[in-house]
């Protein structure tokens, strides 16, 4: 059982550069957790307070039932991927992946009986005498992914390991790093700001932004309930689109520049007992808005204001009054710039966010 | 000066200049050996390559040690070392000649090798080059080390001393050139003739000036003088091109 858990986890650089901020999470035995933000959000720094390279501020890591602030990173049992995988140009394959074992002083035939295992397991026998200027990026990525699992550690640890692949590479490592993950049922901590590496890879996700964690939780949840208007935004593609709104209780509707929506009387009762005030943010996503050559009851009409075929699909910006706002249509749709778009939102997908808290509260 | 050495008493003062000898006289190198009498030549030679050889290992480990620290490490103080040690660049060598030879003298190292070997190790320049060399090796890599149990200083002996090998390369060779060169210095401290470097020693070819042919033995000691430099150059070539071309550090 090796769970890892982060308790009020500080660090601040300098005088007053908060990386991260008072953060709790606990991830279970065997469990893939990603943590995503966007750049500079301190996912980064939590990965390397956890690998004890960088020292916490204040908050605990605990490793399994060890406290390991002052743990030495060599003693922690944890195995590192970093972003540039940070291979040792001037050693061969082999040297580089049996390096964790020599330092250890693990016996010559019990190395050597290991690099065979895990070179068969990464299919990289062939690549053992190289140095890494010869590999590509993948090989060089399940180099370093060798290095890594070699030792049986505790806990995986794997910075961005996808972002220096290409677009094609990444999508096939994805299943291969989750498949390794599965076969060797490693607990694994992974850093990312691809919500598509991380949705397609975890278990768990854990959304950070400015330092804190904001959400954490399976990949249709943070999709579905977001609990706040950074998560919100952050997950999905295209992005949520977001008005801002007036509720109006008597008319039981939501009132903003460009129009005026009616909701249902259950939507109004949530918003009056937990919206600090009437003004809130309206969230519906791109998947969520329909699109109508005719008026419809309840429809809002819309200018088509530029339209971007995808092939699978096609994402239809609209203008609405002073807004631009995305839906996504069809692959079949046809429309032109300038024509009207009638639009219906789906009212069971909708988000209502407090403006002032900018917490969900549908 | 490799030719002169094969060259004929009027051919070498011939004028216009005759640039290959017509009857080459390969004997003056076998004669060369033993033309200086105290030290011989290859006394000389062995004086110089000791105190060369012993002088550019030692500026290289201090160098790049103290390049290291200087690069990799934070500490309260370090920007003023670092300021400290550039600032030694700009004192012109010589300014510190007197105030070098009386530290020698208080240290009593005149007339021994410690003080042609020590002094210069610890050159500002060449910590300078070091450490601006291995600022420019990711840190990744060193994390990456330490994570997997490498020791602060075994950081230094495994991954930063091979990786700075072109550096170290055009460092030690610049070093090599001038100690294996220098006059003044070890003119100043060593008085003993048997301990005299190779230098100062053709320096003293000039009392033997009466001799038949003492141009073309000139000639014949100094190239032989020369080769070990000929021979460390070709040795480090490798490095040296990309060391002198950008000393920054390149991911191979």
């Amino acid at each position: 059982m090796v769970e890892v858990r982060l308790e009020k986890l500080t660090k601040v650089f300098g005088k007053n550069t908060v990386a991260v901020n008072n953060v709790n999470l606990h991830i279970k035995d065997k469990e893939f957790t990603v943590l995503l933000g966007p750049s500079g959000c301190g996912k980064t720094t939590t990965l390397r307070c956890i690998a004890g390279l960088e020292t916490p501020t204040s908050g605990n890591i605990y490793i399994g039932d060890r406290l390991v602030n002052d743990v030495p990173e060599k003693d922690r049992d944890v195995a590192m991927v970093f972003q540039t995988f940070a291979l040792w140009p001037h050693m061969k394959v082999k040297d580089n992946i049996t390096f964790p074992l020599k330092m250890r002083k693990v016996p010559k035939d019990e190395i050597q009986k290991r690099l065979k295992e895990t070179a068969e397991l990464l299919k990289m026998p062939h690549l053992l005498d190289r140095v890494p200027g010869q590999l590509s990026g993948g090989e060089a990525q399940r180099v370093a992914l060798g290095r890594a699992i070699i030792r049986d550690p505790k806990v995986f640890l794997l910075d961005e390991p996808l972002a220096n692949l290409d677009a094609k590479l990444r999508v096939h490592m994805r299943v291969e790093i989750k498949k390794l993950q599965e076969k060797l049922g490693v607990t694994t901590i992974c850093v990312t700001h691809d919500q598509v590496e991380a949705m397609s890879m975890a278990n768990r996700i854990a959304v950070m932004h400015q330092g804190r964690i904001r959400q954490v939780g399976i990949a249709s949840d943070l999709y579905d309930k977001p609990e706040d208007l950074f998560v919100a935004g952050f997950i999905g593609t295209p992005p949520m689109n977001f008005v801002n709104c007036t509720y109006e209780e008597e008319k039981k509707a939501l009132i903003s520049e460009a129009f005026s929506l009616e909701i249902p009387k259950n939507l109004g009762k949530e918003i009056k007992e937990q919206a600090t005030s009437p003004e809130i943010i309206l969230g519906v996503r791109p998947q969520d808005i329909s699109l109508h050559e005719t008026q419809m009851p309840s429809s809002i009409s819309a200018e088509v204001y530029a339209m971007e075929p995808l092939g699978s699909e096609a994402i239809v910006d609209l203008k609405l009054g002073d807004m631009i706002i995305k839906a996504v249509a069809p692959p079949t749709y046809k429309t032109r710039s300038g024509d009207t778009a009638w639009i219906l939102f789906d009212m069971n997908r909708i988000h209502i966010i407090d403006k002032k808290t900018e917490k969900a509260i549908i | 000066m490799t030719t002169a050495a094969l060259k004929t008493r009027t051919e070498i003062a011939s004028t216009p200049p005759r640039w290959i000898p017509s009857n080459p006289q390969w004997a003056t190198y076998v004669r060369a050996w033993t033309f200086m009498p105290n030290p011989t030549l290859l006394r000389a030679l062995l004086n110089s390559t000791i105190i060369t050889v012993s002088h550019t290992l030692l500026l290289l480990l201090a160098c790049s040690l103290t390049g290291y620290v200087l690069a990799k490490y934070k500490f309260r103080g370090e920007r003023l070392i670092f300021m400290w040690i550039v600032s030694q660049m700009m004192i012109p060598g010589f300014t510190g000649l007197i105030p070098m030879y009386l530290l020698m003298v208080w240290f009593g190292w005149i007339n021994t090798y410690w003080a042609l070997i020590i002094p210069g190790a610890f050159s500002a320049y060449s910590i300078f080059l070091m450490r601006q060399y291995i600022i420019t090796i990711p840190n990744e890599i060193l994390d990456a080390a330490r994570l997997y149990g490498c020791s602060e200083f075994g950081l230094f002996w495994r991954m930063i001393l091979p990786l700075s090998k072109p550096a170290l390369s055009a460092i030690g060779l610049i070093n090599f050139v001038w100690i294996w060169n220098d006059l003044l210095w070890p003119m100043l401290m060593i008085k003993n003739r048997e301990w005299y470097t190779i230098q100062v020693a053709l320096n003293g070819l000039f009392e033997l000036r009466t001799s038949f042919d003492y141009m073309s033995l000139v000639a014949a000691s100094i190239t032989i003088a020369t080769l070990p430099l000929v021979i460390f150059t070709i040795v480090t070539q490798k490095y040296l091109i990309k060391g002198f071309t950008g000393l920054s550090y390149t991911k191979r």
